[in-house]
């Protein structure tokens, strides 16, 4: 870091005296990067009354007469533009909503992150969750990442396995034997990658990356090791290793089809360099130039800022369960960020599958696919690298939906405390960023939220938003940092009408409810646990036991649409040579429920959302009140295009490419 | 920690800085000008340590519209609920007539964080249909309502505002921020032109900004260390802000005096002011403690040159050129200066040589003289 020597080059200086001969020391050259997180004054909520007295609530008296003056004015111009203005209510608890079964229901295994002080940054970004369907015997099962005590205890061995659990079929849960991995994992994707019929596995971790193929008993195989070739990417536990040979750091994945063929393509969110040998400590550098690692004053573990990012990854999939890493050419321009999450969407509705890449601190990427998996981030020209401010905001978690139900899919991005999460609009000229209007600054700010869902829980027909939240600093705890370590889960009701926005915070119904408590929590996945159509919640916690969100929101009507392409043996060659995966990825749903509201419910087919984690290949849709449906659209990758026709709620479907309804049960 | 103890540790914080102001009155500026820096560090409990009971108890900065601000901003970042501690501190104040702008552009501040961005915009336009901000003089005023806009989704409304704010603190912290908007803005509006030039002076200032919070926390941390604080010269410098960076020079070259590099930057501030003969005095000082200095000497064989001290300025040309960095890049300036030099005083073949000597280093200018 030696950044004050003068060196080769020597700028005129236009400010002395018209030579051209003036010698001056250079310019620092950038190759640092500043020292912590740096975060903005979180702000809090304020009650108020309505939209006019709200207005003028709290305006100082000395303000008031051009207040008033103003007000009637700016009301007619600009509160229909601008956002809340008006405290974000808070429903009361009803009966239930996502309470924790996790215990009672036979999940109950600690994570291990570390230490509790969390020395490193590794041990403060936890774990993750998959669901998936082992045994194909059409329930959701469980697979949790793990951590071990620390990076010593990491490179002495014998390092984490995944912990699995085996649903019977009612959401009661079994522990099974791991698959016999040994390392720190980290992100989670579940896919039919071998295109049999069942779901897959890829494991990311600090130095792994790891494939897991289903045999016919529903077991769990290790498979490729996608690192094999690359002994210093590798972080063997047990394993000699020299100093200064930082590890691939592979945190939340996504497993799609990027280029149609039928195989699920693999994207590889990847962190920064840690030494796992020697990891900076308190400071970064060394000497008169070393940088303290601290946030609000206190000492924390280093990193992001300081260290190095490490571009992400893109492995084509050869449809038989192996990949090749096909970076350069899928990526050709890409510049390492560090990545926490990703999701893998149709963001501007062509038909192919695009990616969102939540960069922590730095700016996020929306990569567009043109369509033969070939990737050009567009964030910026489309409005969501940065936040509304301008600034690059540290992305942990990221989620789609069509909240304004205009038939494209919207993004949530969550954010570090003193950012909000944010929300942002699908439209024709990019996204529009929606956090202000909808009051999320005032209600996230003080949260350091990770996964990130938008599903409509509450089977009302609108999505809701979920945040898992937890701080990454135990320091949190000390006095004056404006936020806490635990952080009790979040949320929230919206409502988007016209220029109308509105946020409703979702109370805990009771002390079991997942939102209640303060907790560390971390990745997530939504699916349904029990058979009964509601989208349930399994959450990760770190140094904790999981929770399992059990959907116990008052009955509403639903219907649950799982889609399921060609097996891999019975390949079909379309005029366009495009085919659906096995498993139905990137299947978009649109419902159409009877009743005078002719626009549908649009749901995408997609495991990687949240954070480090794969959510059920399932559409989750609420009726609300309708207990029928007029028509079902699929658009399938292949290019096929199906309608179905009315139908009524209450059902689980699975619609196979060509032949419509295969199977239809009952939800419970 | 409790109500009780955190007023308790406010009021000791306050004895202790009046035990170690006293005899003398408290240097507001100096005081404020520490918070910002603090707040700018992400340091906001610095602030609140003496700045929370300062502006409870102390006489003066009670009555300070900045500092009330500052503190206000401290507390908005530390404490739960945030708006509403904040906003506590601001409520009912009387300040100076002359600060009074800082507080009520805080509120604004406070009422944007908060999402009241119809009153954030009520606070701080003159008008609703105004394109003028009340405090039109203030930078602040300027970004917040461009803030508000934007945030309202009304970009193009915003961006004016903006426009108008980097003009007034082109260098501001915010102002790499303000920029990328703007650039969004221009995108949006099909400008891509104006959308690049956005961009790349947004990541010119971004690198700028975080070389100097690193500097900063470093010289905080090893306050007598000459690196961080010539660095940070070195940034004042390449912002063009001669004053910041003498403020740190001084501090360096009292606790180093020997420190070449130290006096070779205050010659450059002082060239940069335009005093020349103090610039070659600091010059000679550098060259005191480290004769190889290249820089150095070179600078000062230009300020004799221009002073027509011609012999100097050749002695110290020929020195670089035949001393032991004559290769350096740093060097070849001075081969191209003594080469005019030999030109003006006469000596043309002389001149050639040296002059071929410079091409052969990969210099590109000229013999003659640029006419000025």
């Amino acid at each position: 870091m030696r950044g004050t020597e003068t060196g080769a080059e020597h700028p005129r200086v236009g400010s002395g005296s018209g030579t051209d001969l003036w010698a001056q020391g250079k310019g620092e050259k950038v190759t640092e990067r500043p020292p912590e997180r740096q975060s903005e004054a979180p702000s809090g909520a304020v009650a108020r009354g309505g939209a006019a007295g709200g207005l003028l609530g709290s305006v100082s008296p000395r303000m008031m007469p051009r207040a008033l003056q103003l007000a009637s004015a700016l009301g007619a111009l600009a509160l229909a533009a601008c956002g809340p203005d008006s405290a974000t209510a808070v429903s009361p608890g009803a009966a239930g909503d996502l309470m924790d079964e996790a215990e009672a229901r036979g999940v109950a295994h600690r994570n291990r992150s570390g230490e509790a002080v969390k020395a490193t940054v590794l041990e403060a970004n936890g774990p993750g969750v998959a669901l998936l369907d082992l045994g194909r015997d059409g329930d959701l099962d469980l697979a949790f990442s793990d951590g071990v005590e620390d990076l010593a205890a990491l490179l002495q061995g014998p390092g984490a396995d995944l912990v699995l659990y085996e649903n019977d079929g009612n959401g009661k849960f079994r522990r099974l034997p791991g698959p016999g991995l040994a390392g720190w994992w980290t992100g989670l994707a579940s896919g039919d990658v071998d295109g049999d019929g069942d779901a897959d596995l890829v494991a990311a971790g600090y130095g792994g990356l790891r494939v897991l193929l289903q045999d016919d008993a529903g077991v769990l195989r290790p498979a490729q090791d996608l690192l094999a070739a690359e002994p210093a990417a590798a972080l063997v536990p047990g394993t000699a290793r020299g100093a200064n040979l930082p590890p691939l750091w592979a945190t939340s994945l996504a497993l799609f089809d990027a280029d149609r063929d039928g195989a699920l393509d693999l994207y590889v969110g990847c962190y920064l360099d840690l030494d796992p040998v020697a990891p900076p400590r308190h400071e970064l550098g060394s000497g008169a130039l070393a940088v303290p690692c601290t946030w609000r004053g206190y000492g924390v573990f280093c990193g992001p800022h300081g260290m190095v990012p490490q571009p992400d990854r893109f492995y084509r999939g050869l449809g038989d369960g192996s990949f090749r890493d096909d970076s350069a050419r899928a990526l050709p321009e890409h510049v390492a960020g560090y990545a926490l999450a990703v999701a893998n969407f149709d963001f501007e509705g062509d038909g192919d599958e695009d990616l969102y890449v939540a960069n922590d601190s730095v700016a996020n990427l929306l990569l567009v696919n043109d369509g033969r998996g070939v990737f050009t981030d567009v964030a910026y020209s489309a409005g969501v690298a940065l936040s509304m401010d301008g600034r690059g905001e540290a992305g942990m978690g990221v989620a789609f939906g069509d909240v304004d139900r205009d038939g494209d899919l919207d993004l949530a991005l969550t954010n570090f405390s003193g950012e909000p999460t944010a929300l942002y609009f699908n439209g024709p000229r990019g996204f529009s960023n929606e956090t202000f209007r909808f009051g999320l600054q005032r209600e996230t700010a003080p949260l350091l939220s990770w996964s990130v869902h938008l599903a409509d829980f509450d089977g009302d027909t609108r999505l809701e938003l979920f945040t898992a939240n937890g701080h990454v600093y135990p320091q949190a705890d000390n006095p004056d940092t404006g936020t806490r370590y635990l952080q009790a889960d979040t949320l929230w009701r919206l409502y988007a009408a016209g220029n109308e926005r509105k946020l409703e915070r979702i109370a805990a119904s009771g002390p079991t409810s997942v939102l209640a408590s303060p907790t560390g929590s971390r990745g997530s996945a939504l699916g349904d646990l029990d058979g009964d159509g509601a989208p349930d919640l399994v959450i990760a916690r770190i140094d904790a036991p999981p929770a399992l969100g059990m959907n116990r929101f008052p009955k509403q009507n639903r219907l649950v649409v799982r889609c399921v392409g060609p097996l891999a043996s019975e390949r079909i060659e379309s005029a366009a040579r495009q085919r659906t995966p096995t498993d139905g990825s990137g299947a978009r749903i649109e419902l159409v429920l009877a009743g005078s509201d002719a626009r549908p419910l649009v749901r995408s087919i997609s495991t990687a959302q949240g954070y480090q984690s794969s959510s059920a290949p399932e559409a989750y849709f609420g009726l609300g009140t309708a207990s029928e449906y007029t028509e079902i659209v699929v658009r399938w990758p292949s290019g096929r295009v199906e309608s179905l026709g009315a139908g009524r709620a209450g059902r689980r479907l699975t619609l196979r490419e060509g032949m419509g309804i295969v199977k239809d049960e009952t939800l419970r | 920690m409790n109500s009780a103890l955190r007023a308790f540790a406010a009021v000791f914080a306050l004895c202790a800085l009046m035990a170690s102001a006293e005899p003398q009155a408290l240097d507001t500026a100096k005081v404020k000008r520490r918070w910002r820096e603090s707040l700018a560090l992400d340091l906001p409990r610095e602030v609140l340590s003496e700045g929370e009971a300062l502006v409870r108890l102390g006489e003066e900065l009670a009555r300070d519209g900045e500092a009330l601000a500052l503190v206000s901003r401290a507390v908005a970042a530390t404490r739960e609920p945030a708006f509403e501690s904040a906003w506590k501190l601001l409520e009912s104040r009387e300040v100076e007539a002359t600060t009074r702008a800082d507080l009520e552009l805080e509120r604004a501040r406070l009422l944007l964080e908060s999402d009241q961005l119809s009153r954030a915009l009520i606070a701080l336009l003159e008008k609703p249909e105004s394109n003028a901000p009340r405090f039109a003089e203030r930078a602040e005023s300027w970004l917040f309502t461009g803030r508000a806009w934007f945030r309202s989704g009304d970009a193009s409304r915003g961006a004016p505002f903006l426009a108008r704010f980097i003009e007034l603190a082109p260098r501001d912290r915010e102002a790499p921020a303000a920029l990328h908007l703007l650039a969004q803005e221009a995108l949006s509006r099909g400008d891509g032109a104006t959308a690049q030039a956005c961009v790349r002076r947004a990541e010119e200032l971004s690198r700028w900004h975080a070389l100097w919070k690193v500097r900063a926390l470093q010289a905080r941390e090893r306050p007598r260390e000459a690196l961080p604080r010539i660095g940070l010269a070195q940034l004042w410098l390449q912002a063009g802000d001669v004053a910041e960076a003498k403020a740190q020079l001084t501090l360096l070259l009292t606790l180093h005096p020997n420190n070449a590099q130290g006096w070779f930057l205050l010659g450059e501030a002082q060239r940069m002011e335009r005093d020349f003969e103090a610039a070659s005095e600091s010059y000679g000082k550098a060259l005191e403690f480290e004769p190889d200095h290249v820089l150095a000497r070179n600078n000062r064989g230009t300020i004799h040159r221009l002073a027509g001290r011609m012999d100097a300025a050749r002695t110290d040309f020929e020195r670089i050129v035949d001393g032991p960095r004559t290769n350096e890049p740093t060097a070849l300036p001075a081969h191209l200066a003594l080469a005019r030099l030999l030109v003006a005083v006469g000596e043309p073949q002389a001149a050639q040589q040296r002059y071929a000597r410079y091409v052969e280093l990969g210099g590109r200018e000229p013999l003659a003289e640029p006419r000025r």
